[in-house]
């Protein structure tokens, strides 16, 4: 089976408003990853894009970069959306429909927001949902956290220790929004938005753009790049509102990150690094549970006893994350954009030394869609 | 919103004060939230059974603090669904500050803001 390959990767400006245009940002970092590749946009074979504000986004990224693709793909299911396009642009690269992938994000939303005080959304309430006017997404997550608390006695105090490792990190990191290091009290002392969650639980509204250029390993190397190589990928959905999720304490990232695990033949306990998508205090405990990092009901545990601070056992979200890097709608580029500046030994005063191996997790909707990849330098 | 027909005559059957749950016509399975097929045997077409005073247990639940003060929403494991999937819906009869994991519930209908009858998950011998 042909090996494949992230080749380059691109970031946009992600200080926000920045008063530009959604297809800017996208052409940014798009343009970005293809420099850092070596590639021109000719190149592009194959053009995979998610955003929430430019219609038929593939399309008019393709005409604006000047790209013709023979392979297309507007997969749209929230955060987990460009880590889907990468498991898909590895099967379409193994089936000969394209060679190099060009994969982008973008969004302007907090632009949007200053604008017309509406942030541009994918996802909508469910409909049964809407007939209780919920703070949606907000409270479909807060139900998970309180359920956490209520079966395995998850504290207020391990929620904060979430986003306070976020901080940490963030604090070590000149691109990160948020550059202070929060504490539990001040966390606790933010608005109350919807229970258990406070403001401080909730990741920031940023604008933002991220890209990456996926081919053969074999392409890769030719183009001399600093290349991390894709070992797994795996995507799955069991829902799409909360009313539909059997159990809210155990989510779909087990099936991914066991089917990923296994094709990439080892464990958790190989890795050196994690990024998994921090919308909501309660989502790193979740997925690092779920992706079985550490004991399911114990990730609360686990992170309040700092294993994934800075020099803790499993480095994790160490741009800081949605919560205190950047997060313009659905993060999960960033998953897989720090994962590859960990690798490639490029993450300056947050560096992991010695990572080897990374694990990237994004998720769409409310814990709806999963979507894990498994990348080694 | 992703509004479906599943959907319509759920909200519609709550509005005139009956509400009713989706039921498989097939494997005989109650579910949540309404939809196309049973999510249980793969049956298209469900049908419905009658809701109102199903009882169960909050399952977890949010206090969303709203403009016009704490609102409650729940997630319920109701008794009558026996395919696992929950009941979402405000909680009433209990102050926001009472409200707790594995309380016993009942299905009603309550007035929304606009003064339509939607489901809601009453507390049995809540503190208001």
């Amino acid at each position: 089976m042909t090996d494949v390959a992230l080749a380059g990767m691109g970031i946009a400006e992600t200080w926000a408003p920045g008063h530009r245009d959604t297809m800017d940002v996208m052409a940014d970092a798009a343009l970005k990853a293809l420099a850092d590749a070596g590639l021109r946009p000719g190149d592009v074979d194959g053009v995979f894009t998610a955003t929430a504000q430019v219609m038929l986004p593939t399309l008019a990224l393709s005409e604006y970069l000047g790209i013709q693709p023979r392979y297309l793909d507007s997969t749209v299911h929230g955060g987990a959306s460009n880590l889907s396009h990468i498991h898909h642009a590895i099967a379409a690269i193994r089936d000969g429909k394209c060679e190099v992938a060009l994969v982008v994000y973008g969004s302007t939303q907090r632009t949007a927001l200053k604008a017309s005080g509406s942030r541009p959304a994918v996802a909508s309430v469910p409909p049964v949902e809407s007939l209780a006017s919920p703070m949606f997404p907000i409270s479909s997550y807060a139900l998970m956290a309180q359920r956490h608390m209520a079966e395995f006695g998850t504290t207020r105090e391990q929620l904060s220790s979430v986003a306070v490792a976020a901080s940490r990190w963030g604090s070590l990191n000149p691109a990160a929004q948020r550059r202070d290091i929060l504490t539990h009290e001040e966390i606790v002392a933010s608005p109350k938005l919807s229970s258990p969650f406070h403001k401080l639980d909730c990741c920031l509204i940023t604008d933002g753009a991220g890209a990456v250029v996926v081919t053969t390993a074999e392409r890769a190397r030719k183009l001399n790049t600093k290349a991390v190589q894709i070992n797994a990928s795996a995507e799955f959905s069991g829902h799409e509102g909360v009313m539909a999720m059997k159990d809210l304490v155990r989510t779909g990232a087990s099936v991914t990150g066991r089917a990923a695990f296994e094709m990439a033949g080892i464990g958790p306990g190989d890795i050196d690094v994690a990024q998994v998508y921090d919308a909501f205090t309660i989502n790193t405990i979740l997925l690092l549970e779920d992706l079985g990092f550490c004991p399911k009901g114990e990730g609360g545990k686990f992170i309040a006893e700092g294993n994934i601070d800075p020099g803790g056992s499993l480095p994790t979200n160490t741009s800081g994350g949605g919560l205190s890097f950047s997060h313009p709608g659905m993060f999960g580029i960033y998953t897989v954009l720090e994962a590859m500046a960990q690798l490639r030994g490029e993450a300056g005063g947050r560096q992991v030394a010695n990572a080897r191996r990374a694990v990237a997790h994004g998720i769409g909707g409310t814990m709806s869609a999963h979507c894990t990849l498994v990348l080694s330098n | 919103m992703n509004s479906n027909a599943h959907f319509r005559h759920f909200a519609e059957r709550a509005a005139a004060g009956e509400p009713v749950l989706p039921q498989c016509g097939s494997c005989q399975a109650v579910f949540m939230p309404p939809r196309a097929v049973c999510p249980e045997c793969g049956t298209p077409g469900p049908g419905w059974v009658p809701g109102a005073g199903a009882t169960g247990t909050l399952y977890s639940y949010t206090v969303v603090e709203s403009r016009e003060g704490p609102i409650i929403i729940g997630l319920a494991e109701l008794d009558m669904i026996t395919e696992g999937s929950k009941f979402y819906a405000s909680v009433l009869g209990i102050d926001a500050g009472d409200v707790a994991v594995g309380q016993r519930v009942r299905l009603d209908t309550a007035e929304n803001e606009d003064g339509v009858l939607v489901p809601v998950l009453m507390v049995e011998g809540g503190t208001k």
